[in-house]
């Protein structure tokens, strides 16, 4: 059961920049650590993280298991039109989500 | 013949003495403690930032996850908590009531067996094991309602013995290490045990999100470690002297609130 | 006479046990062997991800607790601002030399990113400086970075 939270500030107005955050579930496991019968626990983290704003890459980070079990990540974006935020996550044994929200500005 | 005498009603005074004190708990057990803090305050300013984040604390992440299964209808002629209970706001002050005694079972009870209890009874699920992901979640977010309410328990005749169960295992020795839970949290918290800071070993925030685990846990995950720590056998997981203690550290808690989901080492 | 021979070898041997003993604070300072081997791990680093170019310090600050109690989820800032003649961040690579996996992230930035600064939360198996390095758009690389001691490692130390 995989959950995630994304918090986008409002009201935006045109121009503003924006802290965008975003915290999702996942082990993050290393591949170093060993279960109680000793063997080694494979690894299995989330590899990579996109955020597009339409077509267009706002934010990207290729992550490694150095990175916290149940990773947050905040970026920032410059808001100059109406956008659909596109959120993905890829990892380790095909793991994938996506997130979409939108993005309005109010005047 | 006099002897006989003294001796019979000496006999009779502590037998009288006896019968009274089973019957009637004292009216305010007293305080060991003279300054009660919760174990945020043992913790280093960012673990306090992380836990005081509305956002980023990871154990909202189990919150979210536990009001997704309350208001889950998706199985069929099952009905959902939220049928019962209506929205999971109403659960407010529901936590801090637990351990409680529970007539239908007729033994004490926490919050995570009650959820089972209802989930196995009412919802026909199958009993899933105390620390499941869905107990986990269920509970870490009914408790989260509570949140910043202070424990309320019931010390009445029926809660009185486990409650007695819990402060006599609170105060005895076990383990290799040969010691008892207030030696490490109440002679010595504040102090520094390697590179940890012992707290007062309070449960206000459970279930927490430790950054050891790198998960929520229960509070008898977190009594489990603490038994191996000193190498005493850990009781299993809903283990009956466990919730008994867990009746026994609410009420030494009595000033603090509930700070569910806590982040903690 | 005994007594006085008795006394007079453990002087003796007292002195003989201080000789080797260097100055006080050389020896607990033994961090100039690790400082050393975190360096040429860097180097290791740059020349593997940047080709050999040596980024500048400065434009780039980490932000890190001082004290970690806990190397299992610390938080980490990054930021990058742009130095003359650049027009945007390109990207920012995170290292921790001593970490068993010392490249930590690349962060990727849009073009309407608006300001290169990024925060998460990393896992450390060691004290060290974790370091920041800025990819800029006219081809430069600038660096920061921020020492960190950690209580209790990560990575390292099994769970119960």
């Amino acid at each position: 059961m995989t959950n995630a939270r994304i918090a986008i500030p409002s009201p935006i107005k045109s121009g503003d920049v924006i802290e965008i955050k975003t915290l999702i579930t996942h082990p993050m496991e290393t591949g170093l650590r060993y279960d109680s019968m000793g063997q080694v626990i494979p690894r299995n983290i989330i590899t990579q993280f996109e955020c597009r704003c339409g077509p267009d890459l706002v934010f990207k980070a290729l992550l490694n298991r150095g990175i916290a079990a149940n990773p947050y990540l905040s970026f920032f974006f410059e808001v100059v039109s109406n956008c659909t935020l596109e959120f993905t996550w890829q990892g380790d044994k095909n793991f994938y989500l996506r997130e979409v929200r939108e993005i309005r500005i109010d005047r | 013949m006099k002897s006989v005498l003294i001796v019979s009603l000496c006999l009779l005074f502590c037998y009288s003495c006896s019968v009274r004190a089973v019957e009637e708990p004292p009216r305010m057990p007293e305080r060991t403690l003279t300054e009660v803090h919760s174990g945020l305050f043992y913790q280093s300013a960012d673990t306090q930032a992380l836990q005081n984040d509305n956002f980023a604390n990871p154990g909202l992440l189990w919150v979210d996850r536990g009001l997704t299964l309350w208001s889950d209808d998706s199985a069929p002629g099952v009905p959902s908590c939220a049928e019962c209970h209506g929205n999971i706001s109403q659960m407010r002050g529901v936590a801090t009531r637990y351990p409680t005694f529970a007539a239908e079972k007729n033994r004490l009870l926490n919050l995570t067996q009650q959820i089972q209890e209802c989930r196995v009874t009412r919802q026909h699920h199958d009993p899933l094991p105390y620390e499941s992901e869905i107990l986990l979640a269920l509970t870490t977010a009914v408790v989260h309602q509570s949140k910043g309410l202070p424990f309320d328990v019931t010390l009445d005749k029926q809660t009185y013995p486990y409650w007695v169960a819990g402060k006599n295992y609170f105060y005895e020795r076990r383990g290799q290490m040969n010691l008892a839970c207030n030696h490490c949290h109440e002679h010595y918290a504040g102090r520094m045990l390697r590179g940890d800071r012992l707290s007062q070993g309070h449960g206000n925030g459970y279930p927490a999100y430790r950054l050891q685990w790198q998960g929520v846990g229960s509070l008898h995950r977190r009594l489990r470690f603490c038994n191996q720590g000193i190498r005493a056998e850990p009781f299993d997981y809903g283990a009956a002297e466990y919730v008994s203690l867990e009746l026994f550290l609410a009420w030494r808690a009595t000033d603090l609130v509930v700070e569910t989901p806590a982040v903690r080492r | 006479m005994k007594r006085r021979q008795v006394l007079g070898g453990m002087g003796a041997g007292v002195l003989v046990c201080l000789q080797p003993l260097p100055a006080w604070g050389q020896a607990w300072d033994q961090s100039g062997e690790r400082l050393k081997e975190e360096q040429a791990q860097f180097e290791q680093l740059l020349a593997q991800h940047f080709e050999g170019r040596i980024p500048v310090e400065g434009n780039v600050s980490v932000n890190l607790p001082a004290l970690a109690e806990n190397g299992n989820s610390v938080a980490l800032e990054v930021q990058a601002d742009l130095p003359v003649g650049a027009a945007r961040v390109v990207s920012i690579d995170v290292f921790a030399p001593m970490n068993p996996a010392p490249h930590i992230a690349q962060f990727l930035f849009g073009a309407g990113t608006g300001r290169a600064q990024v925060r998460t939360r990393m896992r450390l198996a060691a004290d060290q400086t974790v370091r920041a390095v800025a990819s800029f758009d006219n081809g430069r690389l600038m660096m920061g970075g921020a020492h960190i001691v950690v209580t209790e490692v990560a990575c390292l130390d099994f769970l119960i």
